[in-house]
């Protein structure tokens, strides 16, 4: 069987020069198909005796599975090199630009944003959200607020009115309605804030006919000063995160509470750089006092049981000291690059989903 | 409230610093405003003599002076036209700071001015900050020390303090009442009110009728003194007046007006000959005309309280004098009026005619009634004394309105309110400095001062004692939290408000917040009548009614946007619209409107406008936030006339409109000049949340069939007016079970196609969760919807 042994030496010597599939297969056909050179060889088998037969057939199965080995491996080399020439020839121009991306990656307005802080803040500090209209009867915005018709305190408040031909109805100019709207419904202890749009009409530099502010109430039968104090530092220390802050109460007036104070927050002012927490320079951010007795009286609670405090601060304020906006107009003219600018990120701004 | 600290120390005797002072007036409520201290910035300044004075060889109105500032002989160029030789003046030295700490501030250096060496500067008073006056440099006497600092010489007089005074606080609006306030908060030791009492040369023969003596004006007095010469004010008095902005008028009028910033106490003057008869104090009637003391012509009201001469009303009580009987130079007699008029007449008057002057602020706060005949007497004192001659007797009609408020205060209130005890001791020693009268039983019998009116329940007592203790020193106390603390401290609505606003944004578009008003011209573009609420006092007409729409706001946002050359950005707002006066016709709207493309040109991508469908999906994400799905809304065509006909619809929840989206109408563009296309959609999202449904906690099994899905596609011929929606909930109701999907791959409508209809193919996903299904069950499947969509809408397969 000496032409046999040569027959698989060429056999493997031509599969190890194919160069591609095709090729491969050719010599597969050729030795394996139907009248390939080993197949006729097998066919040709029953001619033997029957000790050749076994000796052949036990080469013939051997051959083949090198071949087939073989076959394999030289597939898969062939593969790869196809590959990397077919990847070689892939190249791009990787200096050009990527895709066009959204010009301003666009932003939750920062009043939104801030809002979000003060309740996250405020209702991990045990008040409830509450929110009431934005056009009130005289009633709530000033009456029950302890502001009867001519007292002084009203001029400082440049009120919108509603033209209406029954009641008087006015823009509500600060949050403090939602206090008398909450103390009616009587269900006590009372401890809610309530962010939202206010009114007054005057328009310059530091004051837009409409902004945001934030009420706080609390209602119960032993509410102090001292309780209003702590209350107070605690969110100012959180909402500026910042526990250097100090705190400084200023005795002031506002019908609606008695004893009233404004809060000033400290400061130091370096090239029209303001930062909080340091300095000696103080910076007005809220108004605040114990519940007047006439409030409570007009909602119908029993002021001799029940004391409170209340609060009510600017949000633009807050935001601007906190996040350095320069002018507070710019709030509400909707300029693409300030909104870009100022504005926060979906992903930066807090979820209410935590309650 | 300004005064100088020379005039607090007129009824204050104190040694603390100026800055003591200022912490003390606001930490007792008297808010410092403003501090003007000369001396903080005039430590560089010295006192200098001109020796001589010689012609700027290059300047005519320039000169070179040699000038001796205590050590050395320096040439200054000097443009003043009063300097001369020997004139002691005031030296800014190279190096000093001008305007120190303003806008124009500015350092002294060495110079040339027109080729003449100058070191440092002759000042005006202007450049020191004392006065407005840059009228030559300043004039110095021969008391002032060649080379001492100018500093040196600074008195109290120029120093300035201006406070806020609460509406409450009427007693501190006179310079006499603050000192009584810092006296209570034991900051110095308060002088004795000098009280005058004037001896009468003659009996004042005027017949004087004050009809309101019952009502608006319980007391009326007036003296009149003759023949005095209306001459100038000492000059102490007018430094004082131009320290803290008083006008200097005249002697006469400037004695009204030192007394009503000195003890808050207003007062008038008539020239006596230029009244006509009788005075009278009554109401004014309607149409009744006015000339004020600011030349302005005034048509009174009903209701207002005037002084009368038989000529008709010559003086507005407690507001403005008149025209008519003004004192000038040639004042030879003067009847001096003080009164007590009740607040609330004097507020209404003022507000009604607008008119501001420290006369009426005072008596709408209310002033001490007590005051009156204090205030003629210490007017008289003054009067004589700089302008001469014979007072008369004083003239009364009405009487003192006696004031008994007797508040009853538990000892233990004040701890209750604070927080914190403070002694008996101590409470007793501020009523008392405050004014109070105090009875001491079980109880506290506080009787209040005439001049605190503002001071009527217990409460106001915590706030005199609070404020005098100083808040600084009321501890922080935690509040004890109590049995709601677990409760839910925000409702659903309010976060899903929240979540709508970061999915909104996630989607690239921008939040803004617009005014609650709008332009009611702009509003009536948009449809709606004249149903929606106007301002009665707008600040502007752009801002002239509430919005019942946010469209209008948005679109004028992005116009801005568009003139700055911004053209491809959407906008959405989240916020109140306006539907009534009720609170419940203020509805949440969201609404998104988009402008320009979505994608511009480049190497790699194509270019392409936002469009209805862009704002659908923004829409449809919006319901999604809300755990709904757009197509189990009804959808119809018609919307509102501000949309394209064509490309628009409206959302209906249980038969009602909650919301419309589509592009934007190029007519309402127009009005705006607007050339982008805009796509918008708006959204009633209170209406809206009637009908959220909270998902439950726990969610449904995951099913997710393990056997093979089947894809099949059919394209129907359908009338251009069915909505692909309608065959879409079709198909799925032909066997809801397996078909799983359904989904429109292509929609063509032209030249291929008869004119009246469109092509629509639409790609179903049919699967079994049990086994895989047959190609006979397939078929069959597919044989059922052909079959349906061609019965019901006379579609043919194509």
């Amino acid at each position: 069987m000496k032409n046999y042994d040569q027959l698989i030496d060429s056999a493997l010597a031509e599969l190890e020069s194919c160069e591609t599939p095709e090729l491969l297969d050719k010599v597969r056909v050729k030795y394996f198909g139907k009248n390939g050179e080993v197949t006729n060889i097998l066919k040709s088998l029953s001619k033997f005796s029957q000790a050749e037969k076994k000796d052949m057939g036990k080469k013939v199965n051997l051959f083949k599975q090198t071949f087939f080995d073989n076959l394999e491996k030289k597939k898969k080399v062939i593969e790869q090199i196809q590959i990397k020439e077919k990847l070689q020839k892939e190249q791009i121009d990787i200096s050009l630009p990527t895709r066009e991306e959204k010009k301003f990656d666009s932003k939750i307005h920062p009043i939104t944003h801030t809002v979000n802080e003060i309740i996250s803040i405020l209702g991990n500090m045990g008040l409830n959200y509450e929110e009431g209209p934005d056009i009130e009867n005289d009633f709530y915005n000033f009456t029950a607020l302890n502001i009867p018709e001519n007292h002084p305190a009203r001029e400082m408040h440049d009120t919108f009115y509603v033209k209406n031909n029954s009641e008087k109805l006015v823009l509500r100019t600060h949050t403090s309605p939602v206090q008398i709207r909450n103390l009616k419904k009587k269900k006590f202890p009372l401890r809610i804030f309530a962010p939202g749009r206010t009114y007054r009409c005057d328009s310059d530099i530091t004051h837009t006919p409409m902004f945001h502010q934030v009420e706080g109430l609390v209602v119960d039968h032993s509410v102090t000063f001292a309780n209003l104090k702590w209350f107070l530092e605690k969110f100012c220390k959180t909402f500026f995160d910042n526990e250097e802050l100090k705190l400084r109460f200023r005795p002031s007036y506002f019908p609606f509470t008695e004893p009233s104070a404004e809060v000033d927050i400290n400061c130091s002012i370096t090239a029209g750089k303001i930062t909080l927490g340091e300095g000696d320079k103080w910076m007005e951010i809220l108004g605040c006092g114990m519940v007047h007795p006439n409030v409570l009286k007009m909602s119908g609670v029993d002021d001799q049981k029940l004391k409170g405090f209340a609060f009510g601060m600017g949000i633009e304020r807050l935001s601007m000291l906190k996040y350095g906006m320069p002018d507070l107009r710019d709030f509400y003219d909707s300029n693409i690059k300030w909104l870009s600018h100022y504005g926060f990120s979906f992903l930066e701004t807090t979820d209410l989903s935590w309650r | 409230m300004k005064f100088t600290v020379g005039w607090l120390k007129d009824y204050l005797e104190f040694d603390y610093s100026v800055s003591d002072l200022c912490n003390k007036l606001t930490n007792i409520g008297l808010e410092v405003e403003k501090v003007s201290d000369p001396s903080k910035t005039l430590k560089n300044f010295k006192i200098a003599k001109i020796l001589k004075k010689i012609p700027h060889p290059n300047a005519d109105k320039l000169s070179l002076c040699e000038v001796f500032d205590g050590k050395e002989n320096l040439q200054i160029v000097c443009g003043a036209k009063n300097a001369r030789e020997n004139l002691i003046t005031v030296l800014a030295p190279v190096g000093t700071i001008i305007f120190s700490g303003e806008k124009n501030e500015f350092k002294i250096g060495k110079s040339k001015i027109r080729g003449e060496e100058s070191n440092g500067m002759l000042c005006s008073e202007e450049e020191l900050g004392l006065s407005d006056s840059s009228e030559g440099i300043i004039e110095l006497n021969e008391n002032f020390k060649i080379g001492d600092k100018y500093s040196q010489y600074i008195s109290d007089e120029d120093i300035m303090i201006e406070v806020a005074i609460t509406p409450n606080r009427v007693d501190c609006a006179g310079v006499y009442g603050i000192a009584r306030d810092l006296f209570a908060a034991d900051f110095g030791k308060l002088k004795k009110k000098k009280i005058f009492k004037i001896e009468s040369k003659f009996k004042t023969e005027i017949n004087l009728v004050n009809k309101l003596k019952n009502s608006d004006c319980p007391e009326f007095s007036i003296r009149l003194i003759k023949n005095l010469e209306n001459k100038n004010s000492s000059a102490n008095l007018v430094k004082r007046f131009e320290k803290t902005g008083l006008k200097v008028i005249s002697s006469l009028v400037d004695v009204t007006n030192f007394i009503t910033v000195d003890l808050c106490r207003p007062l008038h003057v008539f020239d006596y000959d230029k009244i006509k008869g009788n005075l009278t104090i009554r109401h004014s009637k309607k149409g009744e005309k006015f000339l004020g003391l600011d030349d302005e012509s005034y048509e009174l009201d009903d209701g207002m309280i005037v002084i009368c001469d038989d000529s008709g009303v010559i003086s507005l009580a407690g507001i403005l004098g008149g025209k008519k009987t003004a004192c000038d130079d040639n004042t030879k007699n003067v009847l001096i009026e003080s009164a007590y008029f009740l607040p609330a007449s004097i507020i209404k008057s003022g507000r009604k005619l607008n008119i501001q002057s420290d006369a009426r602020y005072r008596f709408e706060r209310g002033i001490d009634p007590d005051s009156v005949i204090e205030g003629i007497e210490y007017a008289t004192e003054m009067i004589l004394k700089t302008c001469g001659g014979e007072p008369g007797s004083i003239v009364s009609d009405g009487k003192k309105i006696a004031k008994n408020n007797k508040i009853q205060v538990e000892k233990a209130f004040f701890e209750r309110i604070l927080g914190v005890e403070i002694s008996n001791q101590f409470i007793h020693d501020k009523l008392n400095k405050i004014g109070c009268d105090l009875e001491v039983n079980e109880n506290l019998v506080v009787t209040p001062p005439s001049w605190r009116s503002d001071i009527k329940i217990k409460e106001d007592l915590v706030e005199e004692i609070a404020r005098l203790y100083g808040l600084e020193k009321i501890p922080s106390i935690p509040l004890i939290s109590q049995n709601d603390v677990n409760k839910k401290k925000i409702s659903d609505i309010q976060v899903l408000r929240n979540k709508i606003k970061k999915m909104l944004v996630s989607r690239n578009i921008f939040e803004i917040i617009t005014w609650s008003f709008t332009d009611e011209k702009i509003q009536k573009l948009f449809g709606e009548k004249d149903n929606f609420l106007s301002i009665t006092n707008p600040i502007s007409s752009e801002l002239s009614c509430m919005r019942s729409n946010l469209l209008p706001n948005i679109i004028s946002a992005i116009k801005k946007n568009i003139n700055k050359n911004f053209n491809n950005f959407s906008f959405f707002e989240l916020g109140p619209v306006f539907l009534g006066k009720e609170p419940d016709e203020q509805f949440d709207n969201i609404c998104v409107v988009r402008s320009g493309k979505i994608n511009e040109k480049s190497w790699i991508e194509n270019e392409r406008n936002f469009d209805f469908f862009d704002v659908k999906a923004d829409l449809s994400s919006v319901l999604n936030c809300l755990e709904m799905d757009i197509d189990n809304f009804d959808i119809f065509r018609e919307s509102k006339p501000y949309y394209h006909p064509g490309k628009s619809g409206s959302l209906l929840i249980s038969d009602e409109i909650i919301g419309f989206f589509g592009e934007l109408s190029p007519v309402i563009l127009n009005s705006f000049d607007i050339k982008n296309k805009l796509v918008a959609f708006e959204l009633n999202l209170t209406k809206l949340l009637k009908f959220y449904k909270k998902k439950e906690k726990s969610k449904n099994p995951l099913i997710a069939s393990q056997y093979q899905a089947s894809k099949r596609d059919f394209s129907f011929e359908l009338d251009k007016n069915i909505f692909s929606l309608e065959i879409i909930k079709l198909i799925k109701t032909t066997n809801s079970k397996l078909i799983k999907s359904v989904k429109v791959f292509d929609s063509y409508e032209g030249e291929k196609i008869s004119e009246n209809k469109k092509a629509v193919g639409f790609e179903v996903t049919i699967q079994s969760n049990e086994k895989t299904l047959t190609d006979d069950e397939i078929n069959e499947i597919s044989d059922n919807i052909i079959f349906k969509v061609k019965e019901k809408y006379d579609a043919k397969l194509r």
